[in-house]
């Protein structure tokens, strides 16, 4: 079955390019603009993964995870944030929140697809 | 969004972003420590600078990154937020601006001198000098490899499943690697009691055989590296006796640049800064409106069947033609609908027009030592996207006369009992098909007798001539006035109102003036909702159709064959006392026909200025949907686009304020020759 | 008392409380248990910690945990790639398998 995957992120462009990547790699994608967006949708549907921005309006990454990692239906989930070089107090308190793994801004499709199949073994 | 180039959309967003990073530096301005607004810029400058480098901004993504490191100290607090340094970071926005639309190049002087003042800016204000060099990026324990393999034994972080690390694709990931033996551990597993059923406890010993590099291992555990225990020893002889490695902390790695062998449609990492596209091209539609827009494309597909079926004819004639009678209804309404619908996709509210005009009025206010307040009332109020675009330029010109030559210096308003900040307010709102935009401020108004004297040197009046006030004022529409006794470097750069005039008119508007000397301006710009459409008069000339539009059109007369003899060379004819020059659209089109027996006159106007224009056949009133000239004919300014009408045909619509101008040439031509 | 408890057809890291407490139950009835795992198909590792910390509780308590059937299909896979049918025990040859590994 085709892996779904949930994507949280407000830049548009962000997403797109995310998405384009994605599907191109046999993903199935959805998108949310920020982080209460980000919880209705894995409220409403269970995902293979869900990869988010942190700084994000409305409700942050951080934020988004921990409310997660509440949900014992969410328990086991991978959850991969985005994040840039100078972060790394940022990277341990995700990690703290709840995430399992992260990518760094810049990326190409490639790495994304690389860390994908990393936590989602398919 | 329709379009499916993330480079596009990130112009368009990163347009966005220089705003609101704008926006949030010019409120900052009035409110140093407002700690909300210190997080909202480095947010804007944090996103930009990492889907910067995202779509190949590579010198905008390494600025921005600069700044970002400046603004940061800031944000906690080793540096205070300074006016210098405000001034400073809008220029770094500009750069920002200059480096997103350009390819970058000639810029890195600019860049440089910038990154130098804000750096003055910070150390001028903070303690200790920063270095505003990129923390270094760490790098990954020494790539060893042994060739015999490795023996590990690692056991995750407890919580480590729970939150998404599934230790079975760990596993899987060491055997990709090599051969390998892997042996599950559960002697620390507690009893049920004890047990957080989430939580791994699980270890494993492993043997991996084969030209394995370290790096490689690290790879596998990079996620959970951090609070994992791992011992790793290499397998073999030679070094069987060197002492596990135990990792506790091991400094994070990036995930690794190296692409295996994944093909993927590729997102164009570098081709961004290249393309020539023009930014702001797209609209953001709201989602709902596209759903009402699908369901009126719904009921035309029914509609369209149901026509379908009635021309595959069955049926009497007499129920054929009732059921024709009432789809042509139904599609009545649908174009109706949809057309509707269509325009309010194209709408925009003038918040995103007034809002640049704050940065403007910040920098009026720095280069001219005036305290400049500007409010703004109705931004909500929507206007065609286009007219916000072409209402941008003719709107930073009024807003310059305002805050150049309206506003007093805040010693003069001290000195004539006002408060020291000037006022300027613009304010929008809905009038029926109009929208009414106004721009207010609380100056010294307009200077009637410097008016009056330049309006006679020039010789638009005659010394001593009565003239209404508000005729007076129309006065500093007329091209080439300007009453700036001194011509500062702000306004007067030959840019007149004569221009904006023309500007507002070409949009079917209308600019309306008044002043209330030592009280302030007004000045009152009314535009039509939207460019798509237009009412107009269809004519034809020659052979060909042309659409007037109909706003401009004052009143059509007969142009009698003894009446055109007549005139022939002069061109003017007698409308109530005042001569009003006229055109042969026939000649200036080079029909190569002979003029109808029966030529009418359509006189037109843009503000007091008229001008005829003869046709052949007036054919009567049409709507009309307005299609932009082809590139091509972008230039011939007598034609502001063309429609298509009921029956296939192809009219040009005509530019009412170019014709006009056309006319007034004309006639100071003939003035000139007496 | 025995007796025989049918596992549902999915245990994993989301349903582990879930099984954790009914078994945590059935060990407060005191009960000898029989883990029917006939209808399980989707399984993960926690499903497999449960199970070893389970056998432990009763273990502990001088109390019998079996498994109803010898193990097969997904439960037997995950065994074999987690690493837990290497260097495999006699006891725990005996309770997964009933003493004889399956070809």
């Amino acid at each position: 079955m085709t892996a779904s995957i949930l994507t949280v992120d407000d830049s548009p462009s962000l997403r797109m390019a995310i998405r384009i990547a994605l599907t191109g790699a046999g993903y199935d994608v959805t998108e949310a603009g920020d982080g209460v967006e980000g919880l209705a949708a894995a409220a409403a549907k269970r995902f293979d993964l869900i990869i988010t921005d942190l700084n994000m309006p409305n409700m942050d990454g951080l934020t988004m995870i921990r409310e997660l990692r509440q949900a014992p239906e969410q328990a086991g989930v991978p959850i991969i944030f985005l994040t840039t070089e100078s972060d790394d107090a940022m990277k341990q308190q995700a990690k703290a929140a709840g995430a399992t793994g992260w990518l760094v801004k810049p990326f190409v499709p490639e790495q994304l697809i690389k860390v994908s199949r990393k936590v989602l073994g398919r | 969004m329709s379009t499916q180039d993330p480079v596009a959309a990130f112009r368009v967003e990163a347009g966005e972003l220089l705003d609101q990073i704008e926006h949030g530096l010019l409120d900052l301005g009035h409110r140093l420590d407002d700690r909300a607004l210190i997080d909202e810029v480095f947010r804007g400058l944090h996103t930009l600078k990492g889907s910067g480098a995202m779509f190949g901004f590579d010198a905008l993504a390494e600025f921005t990154h600069h700044c970002e490191t400046a603004f940061d100290r800031v944000r906690k607090g080793l540096a205070p937020a300074t006016q210098e340094l405000v001034a400073v970071i809008l220029s770094a926005r500009d750069h920002m601006r200059a480096l997103l639309e350009g390819d970058g190049t000639g810029l890195e002087a600019t860049g440089a001198a910038i990154l130098e003042q804000l750096q003055a800016a910070i150390d001028g204000c903070a303690g200790e000098a920063s270095g505003s060099s990129a923390s270094p990026v760490p790098t990954s324990p020494a790539g060893q490899a042994a060739r015999g393999g490795w023996r590990l034994f690692f056991r995750l972080p407890a919580d480590a499943m729970a939150n998404g690390t599934n230790p079975l694709m760990l596993l899987d990931e060491l055997r990709e690697l090599g051969d390998c033996r892997i042996v599950a551990r559960t002697d620390t597993v507690p009893p049920l009691a004890d047990l957080v059923p989430t939580e791994c406890h699980i270890g494993w010993d492993v043997e991996l055989r084969g030209d394995i590099s370290r790096d490689d291992i690290d790879d596998v555990f990079i996620f959970v590296m951090d609070d994992m225990e791992l011992t790793i020893e290499p397998l073999g002889d030679a070094i069987a006796q060197a002492p596990p490695e135990t990792i506790e902390e091991v400094p994070v790695v990036e995930v690794p640049a190296t692409a295996q062998d994944v093909s993927v449609n590729r997102v164009p990492a570098n081709a961004g800064a290249k393309t020539n596209a023009t930014p702001g091209e797209s609209v953001r539609v709201p989602a709902e409106r596209l759903d009402e827009l699908m369901d009126r494309v719904g009921e035309l597909v029914i509609v369209q069947s149901r026509l379908s079926q009635l021309a595959s004819g069955h049926g009497s004639a007499v129920g054929n033609e009732l059921a024709l009678r009432s789809i042509s209804e139904e599609i009545e309404r649908l174009a109706g609908e949809l057309r509707d619908t269509m325009m309010v996709l194209r709408m925009v509210p003038v918040a995103s027009l007034f809002s640049r005009f704050r940065r403007l009025v910040h920098d009026l206010a720095r280069e001219t030592g005036k305290t400049i307040e500007l409010s703004t009332e109705g931004e909500t109020t929507e206007v065609d996207k286009t007219m916000i675009e072409r209402l941008a330029d003719p709107m930073v010109h009024l807003i310059r006369n305002a805050c150049d030559h309206g506003l007093e210096t805040p010693e003069d308003r001290l000195a004539t009992g006002k408060a020291a900040a000037g006022q300027v307010h613009l304010s929008a709102h809905q009038a029926g098909g109009e929208v009414l935009i106004t721009i207010r401020d609380d100056g010294r108004g307009i200077d009637r007798a410097r008016v009056r004297a330049k309006a006679e040197s020039q010789g638009l009046i005659q010394p001593g001539q009565q003239v209404s006030d508000h005729d007076l004022l129309q006065m500093i529409f007329h091209p080439g006035f300007s009453t700036a006794a001194q011509v500062t470097n702000l306004s007067g750069r030959g840019v007149g109102m004569d221009v904006v005039k023309r500007t507002i008119e070409s949009l079917r508007g209308a600019i309306d003036i008044t002043s209330v000397p030592g009280e302030g301006s007004t000045v009152v710009l009314r535009i039509p909702l939207t460019l798509a459409i237009i009412d107009g008069l269809l004519v034809r000339v020659g052979e060909g159709r042309y659409v007037i539009p109909l706003g401009a059109v004052e009143e059509c007369l007969e142009l009698s064959l003894e009446e055109d003899l007549r005139s022939r060379g002069r061109s003017f004819i007698t409308l109530r006392d005042r001569l009003v020059p006229f055109l042969r659209l026939r000649e200036i089109f080079d029909t190569g026909t002979r003029p109808d027996p029966h030529q009418k006159i359509v006189v037109i106007a843009t503000g007091s200025e008229r001008v005829g224009l003869v046709v052949d056949q007036i054919i009567g009133s049409h709507q009309t949907v307005i299609k932009s000239m082809s590139p091509l004919h972008r230039d011939v300014a007598t034609f502001a686009g063309a429609t298509i009408l009921g029956d296939g045909g192809v009219a040009l619509i005509l530019d009412v304020a170019q014709l006009v101008m056309l006319g007034q040439n004309q006639e100071e031509r003939l003035r000139a020759a007496g | 008392m025995r007796q025989v408890v049918t596992v549902s057809n999915t245990v994993t890291v989301r349903s582990a409380h879930l099984f954790s407490e009914n078994l945590l139950d059935l060990f407060s009835a005191e009960q000898d248990v029989d883990l029917d795992l006939s209808e399980l198909v989707e399984v993960d590792l926690a499903f497999v910690e449960i199970v070893y910390s389970a056998r432990e509780q009763w273990a502990r308590a001088g109390r019998d945990l079996r498994l109803a059937q010898p193990a097969e299909g997904a439960v037997a896979a995950l065994l074999g790639r987690a690493g837990f049918l290497t260097n495999l025990t006699p006891r725990d040859l005996e309770f997964w398998f009933h003493g004889e590994l399956p070809q």
